[in-house]
């Protein structure tokens, strides 16, 4: 089901999405659309992050243990 | 180059949310989300059950390939990286970027598949966009 959003921009922003949007043969839904769904997985993707980084700091793994964490996971089977 | 990604901030990292925006495609095989997975329940601590929505992220922009029977070959001397290579073929990608110093980057190209680190990925793709 897809609902609508109204979300108020400035001027300038909109003069300017209304551009790239054409530049893309999107229309103006279409390109902020796409943005919203990107941002949406961005935001998903830095909460695992998030949680991930406070987990290594708390068990004192760093980016060097990466490829070791791996061949363990590996040799566990 | 996952598990970087998720450790820390640097090329992979970035490398990930490139992907997010479109700017190449990423192929994921099955088995290294499974492999993800099983990292952040056994390493992380993350409940197994649940799939966490930053896995989904990757699900969404990320295509899954088989991996192609014919290119199953020992390689890299682990099967793990063998079978990545077999699914980069298979998907007729143009580079795998990984951090795998001891299988991956030593084996340089691959039937066509070249294998870079993520930062030689990530310079590639700034060339590509500022030409």
């Amino acid at each position: 089901m897809a609902r609508i959003l109204s979300v108020s921009v400035p001027d300038e922003l909109l003069d300017e999405a209304e551009e790239l949007a054409r530049a893309k043969g999107k229309t103006k839904s279409e390109f902020a659309r796409d943005a919203l769904v990107r941002e949406v997985r961005l935001e998903r993707f830095r909460t695992l992050q998030r949680y991930v980084r406070g987990q290594a700091e708390q068990r004192g793994i760093g980016p060097e243990d990466a490829e070791r964490i791996v061949d363990e996971i590996r040799a566990e089977g | 180059m996952l598990v970087s990604a998720l450790i820390a901030d640097g090329p992979p990292n970035r490398l990930i949310e490139e992907a997010v925006a479109d700017r190449f495609e990423l192929v994921l095989p099955t088995a290294v989300v499974v492999e993800l997975e099983r990292v952040l329940h056994r390493k992380f601590g993350l409940d197994p059950e649940r799939r966490h929505p930053g896995v989904k992220t990757l699900l969404d922009v990320a295509t899954d390939r088989p991996p192609d029977p014919a290119s199953m070959e020992a390689v890299t001397g682990d099967p793990d990286d063998d079978l990545i290579l077999a699914c980069a073929v298979g998907a007729e990608v143009d580079v795998i970027a990984t951090g795998d110093r001891k299988h991956l980057l030593p084996v340089e190209e691959y039937r066509g598949v070249r294998i870079i680190t993520p930062q030689a990925l990530l310079a590639e793709l700034h060339l590509q966009s500022s030409s």
